[in-house]
């Protein structure tokens, strides 16, 4: 194994996940260290901030005089992510044309969520492997995507899963005769056993599509072990890995961070987890003594009373390693010096090392 | 004419809120006219934000108030109704087409738990979804409700719950889901409302119009762009130099967002979007006056 370390960066969306990221992976990069940052949103005005037109797929390299180490960027994009799963792993031609072919391909390729999502993990994990890493940090799809994030692989594999099939797909043995009276199927229905169910269950969701889908599924069969294996890694890496949940000084924003750290404390508690509480406002007090009490000023002292509480009620809990706050900033053009120094705070408070 | 009004829009821009301002709105204006509100996801934001002490079950509709209704969606029941009623409507109908709906619920029930069915109906892509939005078909069509307003999740998952339904019709080209699937959709374009709710800043507008646009290119749905916590007036900033910066860049920005809003409009080329205002606490703290004012400052 080698001694990277993965850190995360998870939270409902619109709250700066994908900027505290690249600030972290800045700050990281300034002491010496091969740092890398993958991110799920191309923001322009974040390629621009550490000096690209756009952000890529492939990997791009930041230079700043203050990056000591090393700074990679890259953006976690997949187009046709079924095509590139199975030219990758399926190596038969023939098979893969009958596979692409297949009515179904378009139609799971869209609605089968977490193929995206999977082919992130592989990447995670691969760039993981390379071991030239000091630190990766990861910046995820925003809140209940994220939960699903990691789970990608196991939904898959369930999905994949032929042996569910093959109860629906195998002939049925015997047939419902329909010369009984209705008092007789009554009590039938009520008693059915395990093989009508399923019978049942497969007639009305019809012969032909089970037929059709265990083909499929048979043709996606080489996927199913390498999900296997993909999923056990990633847990492995995830078990020791430090998590960052960022969040905005309001109570909607705060609820999903807070759901998302307790599942992620329920599956990884071995991790340190970290809060990030982004866009607070400097002044801790409600503002008073103001002649022309107007309603946008009442609004400001609303929130700042429930940044208080929320910072507050935060710190009572033990569980969670520390808690950074980052003040609203209003710039328009983000620069690589903001950054640096947004990774400086966080880094300060939440990564002692 | 019965009436679906789905509401959603990016994280935290005022969903629910602006699901119970609708529903309470309707319920005054049609005071003889039943109102259901439901919930998609199972999170009963509606009942905490209305902080109301009700602890109803899933898929159980509650009475908030003479004619305003709620209830929240259980998959797994969703899922059961779905297929129960399938049964009715199913190729069995030799067998089970005479049966009661008792014994479909109960048998339905004996389907999925099933552990074999059970991994199947997990893992179908789009089942999930169209079950969800087969509950709410299934309440629109016993015509016992004027209004449902749907309180619908984010963007993200709001797609899919329409996408999904749209595969289905694809995934069965024959028999009972095909049909209920393309019945959906005939709801939808026909019957139905969609308001994406967007404050007035540049990703949330962004993200809307996107979603707009989607709906419209995709599945040919027509949808409107609401904006909450919109201020009407501005704030000079003249008599508070004393103000700490970032809260002049506080009030700078939101000064700054309606020329955005409008800047957004002619960009889009939009006829004007529907404004609510940004209540205080203490304005929605008289919840049911606070609602009617939601609506009041809109028109």
């Amino acid at each position: 194994m080698t001694s990277t370390q993965l850190i995360l960066l998870l939270g409902p969306g619109g709250v700066g996940k994908t900027t505290c990221s690249a600030s972290l992976a800045c700050a990281l990069a300034t002491q010496n260290k091969k740092v890398l940052v993958l991110t799920v949103d191309p923001a322009k005005r974040l390629a621009q901030a550490l000096g690209f037109s756009q952000l890529e797929s492939s990997l791009q390299t930041v230079t700043h005089h203050q990056i000591k180490g090393s700074l990679q960027a890259t953006w976690l994009n997949h187009n046709n992510p079924l095509e590139q799963l199975v030219t990758r792993h399926i190596s038969n031609p023939t098979n893969l044309k009958k596979l692409m072919n297949h009515r179904f391909f378009k139609i799971v390729e869209h609605q089968l969520g977490g193929l995206n999502d999977y082919l992130s993990i592989e990447s995670i994990i691969n760039y993981y492997q390379m071991g030239v890493y000091d630190y990766i940090v990861v910046d995820t799809p925003p809140y209940q995507q994220a939960l699903d994030f990691f789970n990608s692989p196991q939904e898959l594999i369930k999905f994949f899963d032929q042996s569910i099939l093959n109860q629906f797909t195998q002939p049925t043995t015997t047939d419902d005769s329909s010369n009984h009276f209705l008092k007789k199927r009554l009590q039938q229905v009520t008693s059915f056993g395990k093989e009508k169910l399923t019978n049942t269950f497969k007639n009305l969701i019809g012969k032909e599509f089970f037929l059709e889908l265990s083909e499929f599924l048979k043709a996606m069969q080489p996927l199913h072990s390498q999900f296997i294996t993909q999923s056990h890694l990633i847990n492995k890496l995830l078990s020791s890995a430090s998590f960052f949940f960022v969040s905005t000084p309001e109570n909607h924003s705060l609820d999903m961070s807070l759901e998302l750290f307790k599942k992620t404390h329920l599956q990884f508690q071995k991790g340190s987890k970290s809060f990030i509480i982004n866009k607070c406002y400097q002044s801790s007090s409600p503002l008073q003594n103001l002649s022309k009490h107007s309603k946008l000023i009442e609004l400001i002292n609303e929130s700042i009373t429930k940044q208080n509480t929320i910072l507050h009620s935060l710190s009572q809990i033990n569980e969670i390693k520390s808690v950074t706050q980052l003040s609203r900033r209003y710039e328009k053009n983000l620069k690589l010096e903001s950054l640096l120094q947004i990774g400086q705070t966080i880094k300060t408070h939440g990564f002692k090392s | 004419m019965n009436k679906i009004h789905f509401i959603t829009g990016k994280g935290g821009v005022g969903k629910t809120f602006h699901s119970l301002a609708l529903s309470q709105h309707l319920a005054t204006q049609e005071p003889h006219e039943n109102i259901l509100i439901i919930e998609v996801q199972n999170t009963q934001h509606c009942l905490k934000q209305l902080k109301v002490d009700l602890k109803p079950t899933g898929n159980t509709i509650t009475t908030l108030n003479n004619n305003l209704h709620y209830c929240y969606l259980d998959f797994n029941k969703c899922f059961q109704e779905y297929l129960s009623l399938m049964l009715s409507l199913g190729q069995n109908q030799k067998l089970l087409g005479k049966l009661t709906s008792t014994i479909r619920n109960e048998f339905a029930q004996k389907i999925i738990k099933n552990k074999a069915i059970n991994s199947f109906i997990h893992a179908c892509p789009g089942l999930k979804p169209t079950s969800l939005l087969g509950k709410i078909y299934f309440e629109y069509t016993l015509n016992k409700w004027k209004h449902i307003i749907v309180d619908c999740p984010a963007t993200g998952h709001f797609k899919q719950l329409i996408s999904s339904t749209m595969a289905m019709k694809e995934l069965f080209p024959i028999g009972p889901i095909h049909r209920q699937a393309k019945a959906i959709e005939n709801v939808l374009r026909n019957d139905s409302e969609i308001s994406i709710i967007s404050l007035a800043e540049e990703l949330p507008l962004k993200e809307a119009h996107e979603l707009k646009q989607e709906l419209k290119e995709k599945f040919s749905l027509n949808s409107e762009i609401k904006i909450n916590k919109h201020e009407h007036s501005s704030l000079s900033l003249d008599n508070s130099t004393e103000l700490p910066l970032d809260l002049k860049n506080e009030i700078l920005k939101k000064n700054n967002q309606r020329s955005l809003l409008e800047a957004f409009i002619n960009n889009h080329s939009l006829t004007k979007l529907q404004c609510f205002p940004h209540l205080t606490m203490k304005e929605i703290n008289g919840f049911k006056n606070s609602l009617d004012r939601h609506w009041k400052f809109s028109s």
